[in-house]
């Protein structure tokens, strides 16, 4: 396990557990099993005593709360809330993905909001992403325009933010993530819910907070279909590593 | 009592005047309502199984692979390594014909709870479905609704649906099926069961409070005993998958921490069967005090309680001092947990109301209902079942036109717009995901949601700030491939564990043919799971059964039971896969009144639905249905009858299937499939299917299209003595399969089919029948489709129904 | 003293509201043409222990409303104490 360590010690990797968190075992296997991390559940009720102990944090997929008020909207007032909040102001990275996205949204750690998907229907299916800002921790060992082949499952990931508001994130290259066809072409027949320029994944200004749509974790063997998701947890791990 | 009024509450409460009678006798006087509504909801057809229980008998249980076989919350197989799977399949049919969305996801939390009640965390869910005909009006509705709850539950829960089966037939119009399957992995020490509860152990009432949901006949019945009471509706059960998931992580973190000596879950009957039947299976007798059941309806009367059907609760034993801890688990959960009573060594439970005895009840008598061999009759339909002489029938004049019509069928097309509205990729152990003739699972390590200590991790030894991205470093190494960095192919746990060990799933049934001929459409539907099974290169294991039935008492469909079930003896003594779990639903009927007065009562055809398990060694070798490069070789493996008799094809064009479906043949069959998985593991093929519904164009087409990542086509010449082309394109469940090969493997497998028959004494043909195309499907002279038009109906059809 | 409030969010006039649409289109096929449109919310029923001074409970409400049942970016509510 040579790329997860920093000297001898191991890159600690923090998983949210909030009630109705479903992926939490999904990344925590990922993370352990496929990258050697040194990974531990962070349980919603508890504080971060020490924000120092991990090198980035997930908060993973699920339904939190059943996703019973807004999807994500429960689990952002919850007590663990704050310490990321404090945790990602002093830097440290923090990955939302699917319904961890929509409680990074709704606890306003980034920016815009989810609607229900055009369709009006789950949609669990391949879609092909985009890149557009390698600058990140977590898109730092791929290049500008190359196309990732994931997988999304969500009801609500149709992204909305105000048109000035979009304008601003493009500006400050906070959109990470659109989706495309296998070509890379940015099409609406390749918008798998309705997402405004069919937006996938976000960052803040300071690109140490993502959140994103697809399921990373679930494209991180060749088993399951597809490795481009790895590719985001290593550069996340490069980035720790050449820090 | 009048006898009007005993005939009354008996007729509500579904028991017949012996049974009464019986019950009379039993406790020594009239039963009140609290004891009539215990009994009835015991002696139901759903909790004794009464009608089915001497039929069930016969079908094979047990095996070196078993572990658990019928009896309990679900069967268990052993899965090598210390690992079991745990797996059943269940009906949800009235439930979701009153309330689609609401009556699927409940039957989806039902069985999910079934499977973590025994200690195994469940990691896949299939499903199979039946509606009304196409141009019934509430089938979009139906459809829609049902396919909605499934997913809201099983995606919330976060458990992959990765299969299933979806068919329509006017035979449902007024009686939709739901079927429901859930398999959990667990360790074999691991398994919980209901019995082994010893005298003065705390019953612990677990998960959501109880309401009004679910509560039948005996509510109303006793409204007719106190007519000054509230008129009171019982309510929709209503699920709530948020809270089983939260429910399923306590069970299983008590499990894990060797709290729990017995558990079941709150299923149909509610309060009732789990606690007499944990009594009854534990040979001791309970104490229930009812004032400590948490309830969510104030004033809920005792009946009221024990009958409620809400969901989400489960019923467990713990020794008296593990109470405190268990009582933490589910509080650290947010969920309810009460000690409402001990056991007792008498064999009789005790309920208590405001610290008084209210009533006592004999277990045994309870729990062991009647048992009846009913009458049955060979149906008088089955007079105008007559042998096909396809003579009489002319050619399609075009055959396009026809082959079309098939696979857009929504029978036939795909299933797409249905399933990815499950999420069948969590759990990242989805293999084969849906889209294939069956799903292939891996089982990669899960772990419990335990909170480590803060002290114990170690510090990263820098200042955090210092990681604050703003300029990105670019790393220099950058162009170092990813292949560089060491993504561990790892699937297994422990160090002795067979790493790339899985597990195949599928479910079918035939209703049309098991309509025309029972014992043959049963032979079928077992035969057609193993071909799955066998394509992706498994070996079939176990069956769990869902028997979808009309009324028992009409002895023309006890006749359709009882040759089902010999039906599906015979199929699953030769495949060698017993019946380890599953369930019984009868009086799939409804009657209405027509405009001429007269009653008129529509039964479902008889519906047996097989689910198989198999298991495959190693999961990379798992082959999929569809047609991989274009070039590739087609060959068909087995032989063909051209037997259109029930077909879908006689059904569509010619608008008469009584005719006798083909018979299995299955001694063949078990060397067919033999040889089949062989190629499987051998490498060889790069594609299997089965001939199926619509029969072997189907099979091409599909294989053509069905590939997720590029279109392809097919070129085939195929012909057989004897066998016109109709019979030969569009007869169904042939005995054969065809298969893919790259262009210069054709050697090989001649090589390997001599060697095969003469090591297994056996006739398997192999016929090179063509190669696979850019993008046309071309079949002798008679069919020639382009393959995107065929993908777009194929893809397109069942949409086009939803709402 | 316990005193009810209702909040109703519905999505601003900016958003699409796909639900509404959906109704809207499935009203017009079935005849209901005078329908000219639809928009879906939530209806959401508090119990409040108001103490003395029922006064504060409607700031109360509005501060719940802001904070949590409704997203402010995409939703508006309605307050009504009963």
């Amino acid at each position: 396990m040579v790329m997860a360590m920093i000297g001898d010690k191991k890159i600690n990797a923090g998983i949210t557990v909030f009630p109705g968190s479903n992926c939490d075992m999904d990344v925590y296997y990922a993370l352990k099993d496929v990258f050697g991390l040194n990974v531990s559940f962070i349980w919603h009720k508890d504080r971060l005593l020490d924000c120092k102990k991990y090198h980035f944090i997930v908060i993973p997929g699920g339904f939190s709360y059943g996703d019973y008020l807004r999807a994500g909207a429960l689990a952002a007032r919850s007590g663990i809330m704050e310490s990321l909040k404090e945790y990602a102001d002093s830097g440290g990275i923090i990955l939302g993905i699917c319904n961890g996205f929509q409680i990074l949204l709704e606890a306003g750690l980034l920016g815009g909001a989810m609607l229900t998907n055009s369709s009006l229907r789950f949609e669990c299916k391949t879609v092909y992403l985009k890149v557009l800002n390698k600058g990140t921790p977590f898109t730092c060992m791929l290049e500008n325009g190359s196309v990732l082949k994931m997988p999304i499952a969500h009801h609500d990931g149709n992204y909305y933010a105000k048109n000035d508001d979009i304008v601003k994130l493009k500006d400050a290259r906070g959109l990470i993530f659109q989706y495309c066809d296998i070509n890379g072409n940015v099409t609406a027949e390749a918008n798998p819910n309705g997402s405004i320029d069919n937006i996938a994944g976000i960052s803040n200004g300071k690109f140490n907070v993502m959140g994103l749509m697809p399921h990373p974790e679930r494209a991180s063997e060749k088993l399951t279909g597809s490795i481009d998701g790895a590719k985001i947890f290593n550069s996340v791990i490069k980035y720790i590593k050449n820090i | 009592m009048t006898k009007v009024k005993d005939a009354l509450i008996l007729n509500l409460n579904g028991l017949s005047f012996e049974e009464y009678e019986k019950i009379t006798d039993i406790i020594g006087k009239k039963p009140d309502e609290f004891e009539l509504g215990i009994f009835s909801a015991m002696w139901s057809e759903h909790c004794c199984y009464k009608s089915s229980k001497l039929h069930l008998k016969n079908l094979p249980a047990g095996g070196p692979a078993v572990i658990i076989g019928p009896g309990e919350n679900a069967g268990v197989i052993d899965f090598g390594d210390g690992d079991v799977l745990v797996f059943k399949m269940e009906s949800h049919n009235h439930p979701s014909y009153i309330e689609p969305f609401q009556g699927a996801a409940t039957g989806v939390g039902g069985i999910m709870r079934d499977v973590f009640t025994m200690g195994a965390r469940p990691v896949a869910n299939l499903n199979s479905l039946r509606f009304g005909s196409l141009s019934h009006p509430k089938t979009p509705y139906y459809l829609s609704e049902v396919v909605k709850g499934i997913g809201f539950y099983g995606n919330c829960m976060g458990v992959p649906t990765v299969g299933g089966e979806v068919v329509f037939d006017p035979c449902y119009n007024d009686n939709i099926l739901v079927n429901a399957f859930t398999i959990g992995i667990a360790k074999k020490e691991g398994i919980f069961l209901s019995s082994g509860a010893g005298t003065g152990d705390t019953v612990v009432y677990v998960g959501s409070a109880t309401g009004m949901d679910g509560i039948h006949g005996a509510t109303m019945a006793s409204e007719e005993f106190d007519s000054k009471k509230n008129q009171r509706r019982s309510t929709v059960q209503v699920g709530d998958p948020f809270t089983e998931k939260l429910l399923l992580e306590a069970c299983l973190e008590a499990m894990e921490k060797k709290l729990i000596v017995s558990i079941q879950d709150m299923g149909a009957a509610g309060l009732t069967s789990s606690s007499f039947e944990m009594a009854s299976n534990s040979e001791k007798g309970m104490i229930i005090d009812l004032d400590e059941v948490p309830l969510r309806t104030p004033n809920m009367t005792p009946v009221e309680i024990m009958l409620s059907e809400s969901q989400e609760r489960m019923l467990l034993v713990c020794k008296k001092n593990d109470y405190e801890k268990i009582s933490g688990i589910f509080k650290k959960w947010d969920l309810n947990c009460r000690s409402i009573g001990k056991i007792i060594e008498e064999k009789f439970i005790k309920f208590y109301r405001g610290s008084k005895l209210y009533k006592i009840m004999p277990v045994d008598a309870v729990v062991n209902g009647p048992v009846y061999d009913r009458a049955a009759k060979e149906p008088g339909y089955r007079k105008k079942i007559k042998p096909l002489s396809i003579e009489k029938y002319g050619l399609p004049e075009d055959f396009n036109i026809i082959a079309q019509r098939l696979i857009y069928s929504p029978n036939i097309a795909s299933k797409r717009p249905v399933y990815r509205q499950y999420d069948y990729s969590i759990g990242t152990n989805t293999v084969v995901p849906p889209g294939s003739s069956c799903a292939v699972m891996r089982v990669r390590p899960y772990f419990s949601a335990e909170i480590p200590d803060m002290l114990h991790i170690p510090d990263i030894g820098m200042d955090m700030l210092s990681i604050i991205p703003g300029i990105i470093k670019n790393a220099k190494d950058k162009d170092k491939d990813i292949e560089d960095i060491d993504i561990r192919d790892k699937s297994g746990g422990g160090k002795d564990r067979h790493k790339n060990k899985g597990f195949v799933l599928n479910v079918n049934g035939n209703s049309k043919y098991c309509y025309l001929d029972p014992y043959a459409g049963s032979v079928i539907a077992v035969t057609e799971c193993a071909r799955n099974i066998a394509a992706a290169g498994g070996t079939p294991i176990a069956i769990t059964d869902c028997l979808n039935f009309a009324s028992p008492e009409d002895p023309e469909v006890m006749w359709q039971f009882k040759e089902s079930i010999r039906g599906l003896k015979d199929a699953a003594a030769k495949f060698n896969t017993p019946v380890i779990s599953g369930n019984v639903s009868f009086y799939n009927e409804t009657s209405k009144i027509d405009k001429d007065g007269k009653i008129m009562t529509s039964k479902i055809y008889p519906t047996p639905v097989i689910a198989m398990v198999g298991f495959i060694d190693d999961v990379n070798k798992a082959v999929t249905s569809y047609f991989k490069e274009e070039g590739d070789e087609v060959f068909l493996i087995g032989r063909l009858k051209g037997n259109l008799g029930g077909s879908l094809y006689m059904d569509l064009v010619h608008k008469d299937f009584m005719q006798p479906p083909l018979l299995i043949d299955l001694d063949y069959e078990i060397k067919l499939q033999e040889f089949i998985r062989g190629l499987a593991n051998e490498g060889l093929v790069k594609s299997a299917s089965d001939i199926s519904e619509g029969g072997l164009f189907v099979a091409l087409a599909e294989s053509a299209v069905a590939n997720p990542d590029k279109l392809l086509g097919v070129q085939i010449s195929l012909h057989k003595n004897g066998i016109r082309d109709d019979a030969l394109l569009f007869s169904e469940f042939e005995q054969a399969f065809i298969v893919s090969l790259a262009k210069r493997e054709k050697q090989k497998l001649i090589k390997y089919g001599k060697a095969f028959n003469i090591s297994f004494n056996a006739d398997i043909e192999i016929d090179y029948i063509g190669e696979v195309t850019k993008d046309r499907i071309k079949i002798n002279n008679t069919i020639e489709l382009k393959s995107d038009k065929i993908r777009k109906g194929y893809y397109s059809a069942v949409e086009n129904i939803l709402l | 003293m316990i005193k009810k409030a209702v909040v109703k969010v519905t999505l601003k006039e900016e958003v699409l509201d796909p639900q509404g649409k959906a109704v809207l289109s499935v009203l017009k096929s079935s005849g209901y043409n005078n329908v000219r449109g639809v928009r879906v919310g939530k209806y959401i029923e508090l119990e409040i222990e108001t103490g003395k001074n029922t006064v504060l409970i409607e700031n109360e409400v509005k501060e719940i409303s802001e904070k949590v049942l409704s997203n402010p970016l995409i939703e508006n509510f309605d307050i009504e104490i009963l």
